[in-house]
């Protein structure tokens, strides 16, 4: 079991235990500032089901990147 | 809007021999990361190079790492195939690769894929293993945090009981 007492460098109110092993990869990726909880959310899932998350996180960095270019584009933009 | 899944249906249905690598690779086995493009390794070359521009051939590929972005042709006759291909198509960025430096050819790519079903069919990813030594040899900062995610991802698979 994996368990993770902070999120973001505040910690939680209660530990949250994720049942993966509690190894040094595990441990690395926490402490490189990963979210631990959405890699865990992530290895739940079918290669199909990642497959349609990253399409829609695609989209959604794909619009707010044309958004954030016409925003600077120029004073007086709408973006 | 890219549509990469869209991008590797239209391969699968044109029967190209390829094995998904990369980011995308990545994010199969389970990597939160988001990849805007699509990286293969496939044999660049004979029919299958020629399957692959069929594939390609309603999308308007063209080569996104030449300054005037020409489109994608095949080599001409008595030519060889091409070493990598960067192309930029309807659906998004996808750039093919006649091997991975680092780690071997075509063949020993194909060789530790593993095939996975997708909404479309079956799709071939480069195992977890191999796709780890690979960022490891490109070696770039957001590369090793891939990895990292990717080390987690195996011991997790690895763990008795553990998979959901």
């Amino acid at each position: 079991m994996f368990t993770i007492t902070s999120s973001h460098g505040i910690p939680l109110d209660e530990p949250l235990v994720l049942p993966v092993p509690d190894t040094a990869a595990w441990r690395e990726v926490e402490a490189l500032g990963m979210d631990v909880a959405l890699l865990y959310h992530s290895w739940r899932l079918t290669p199909e089901e990642r497959i349609r998350e990253h399409s829609g996180a695609l989209n959604l960095a794909v619009a707010l990147r044309e958004s954030g270019q016409k925003y600077h584009a120029g004073p007086g933009t709408v973006a | 809007m890219p549509d990469l899944e869209r991008l590797l249906e239209h391969l699968v249905r044109a029967e190209v021999e390829f094995v998904v690598v990369g980011g995308y690779a990545a994010m199969a086995h389970g990597s939160t990361y988001v990849t805007f493009d699509v990286d293969i390794c496939a044999p660049l070359f004979g029919p299958n190079l020629e399957r692959l521009h069929t594939a390609l051939a309603k999308l308007h590929p063209c080569h996104r790492m030449m300054p005037q972005e020409l489109p994608f042709t095949l080599p001409a006759v008595g030519e060889q195939g091409f070493k990598n291909v960067y192309l930029k198509t309807d659906l998004g960025q996808l750039d093919c690769l006649g091997d991975l430096p680092g780690i071997g050819d075509y063949a020993f790519v194909l060789a530790h894929s593993i095939a996975l079903k997708v909404s479309f069919g079956e799709c071939r990813f480069l195992d977890c293993p191999t796709l780890i030594r690979a960022k490891e040899v490109v070696g770039r900062p957001k590369d090793f945090l891939v990895a990292a995610q990717l080390r987690a991802i195996l011991d997790a698979d690895s763990a008795p009981d553990s998979h959901p």
